[in-house]
């Protein structure tokens, strides 16, 4: 009878300290999987900056392109066209003329047979693109390009608000340049 | 009483054997399925990353010297607004540069300054698309050039066109065209 009770007492024993152990593993592999879930969240985030990056760095490319166009009449003034407050950089038609126009909060869309984002493609993407312009004096602008998108987030599944900020300044370049020096 | 306990006792270690090397098959099963998927999910993300950095450089040299370049309508003129599967044109130092994707899917892309091509990405980064739009690239009309790059890669451990990034950026070069120098 004694060594039954023993015997027994053990079996038990035995089970809850694999629970345990079984439990304290789950939670070592739960740790793991939400590792990997998030790295791979990471990776994409990381690949959709480098594409907001690049868009934002267009956007500026554009005000530089117009800036130069308006320089090469020599009866235009060097910031014709430009005025203060937000834009949207629409290329059209067909990538030949581009301008800026009133915004709209307008998502950019990729055309998947050209591979181009514009407002024209037919996939919508998350990133959003505002050029804003600031005349601070007659012979200076300034311009910042802002792609914003929300992230997907990981396993929290909350959108991350991200946003590429650049920012240029351009000059007079018929005026003697005021920084020379 | 004794040969009992002793019989039983031995049923008991027999069972408690194949519990336990069942449970430890299963958890080693897990554990090593859970390791082999953490280091294929490392792989791809140091990949994605590596691809990335390649293609993020290639393009940032070609913007590099098409700021500085001109003539992008030598030797013959390209029909406007389509999209170029090779960019040629001369660059600060009055080279004849070409720039194009490798034949085939999953290439690199390749530069061309007179000496033949060669490769400015690397083979972990698989490029699928390389597509130049120009604009503005008449001698005698009043634009600068225009150029819109517009790639998609995808890291060799993906391996796929579909997960492919598109990256996207314009550039002015700061040149004008001339007759051919």
């Amino acid at each position: 009878m004694r060594t039954e009770e023993v015997l027994k007492k053990q079996k038990g024993q035995s089970l809850v300290e694999t629970i345990v152990a079984l439990s304290v593993l789950m939670m070592g592999f739960m740790g793991l999987l939400a590792l990997l879930t998030r790295s791979l969240a990471i990776s994409n985030f990381v690949s959709e900056n480098y594409i907001a990056t690049y868009l934002a760095a267009e956007g500026i490319e554009v005000v530089r392109n117009l800036l130069d166009h308006n320089k090469m009449d020599p009866f235009v003034p060097w910031n014709d066209g430009f005025s203060n407050g937000d834009f949207e950089v629409e290329f059209k038609p067909d990538w030949l003329d581009v301008s800026l126009v009133s915004p709209s909060d307008r998502k950019l869309k990729l055309d998947t047979r050209t591979g181009l984002y514009s407002y024209s493609g037919d996939v919508s993407t998350k990133f959003v693109r505002v050029v804003s312009i600031e005349l601070i004096d007659p012979g200076h602008l300034k311009v910042s390009s802002v792609v914003r998108w929300d992230s997907s987030g990981g396993i929290t599944g909350i959108p991350i608000h991200s946003e590429v900020n650049l920012e240029d300044r351009f000059f007079d370049p018929r005026l003697p340049s005021s920084f020379s020096g | 009483m004794k040969k009992l306990s002793q019989s039983s006792g031995l049923g008991f270690t027999l069972i408690e054997l194949l519990v336990s090397v069942s449970v430890f098959i299963i958890i080693v099963t897990i554990a090593v399925g859970g390791f082999v998927g953490a280091l294929r999910t490392q792989r791809q993300v140091a990949a994605l990353i590596s691809a990335n950095n390649n293609v993020s450089l290639a393009i940032e040299q070609m913007a590099r010297e098409i700021r500085t370049g001109r003539n992008f309508c030598d030797p013959e003129c390209p029909s406007r607004g389509a999209g170029f599967s090779e960019l040629k044109f001369y660059n600060a130092r009055g080279e004849f540069i070409t720039y194009r994707k490798s034949p085939g899917g999953g290439a690199t892309i390749e530069k061309d300054d007179g000496s033949g091509f060669k490769p400015i990405t690397g083979q972990n980064a698989l490029v699928w698309t390389l597509d130049f739009f120009l604009s503005g690239q008449d001698i005698d009309d009043d634009w600068p050039t225009r150029v819109t790059i517009a790639v998609s890669v995808s890291a060799k451990e993906h391996g796929v066109k579909e997960g492919a990034i598109r990256l996207q950026t314009t550039v002015s070069s700061r040149q004008e065209d001339e007759i051919t120098p």
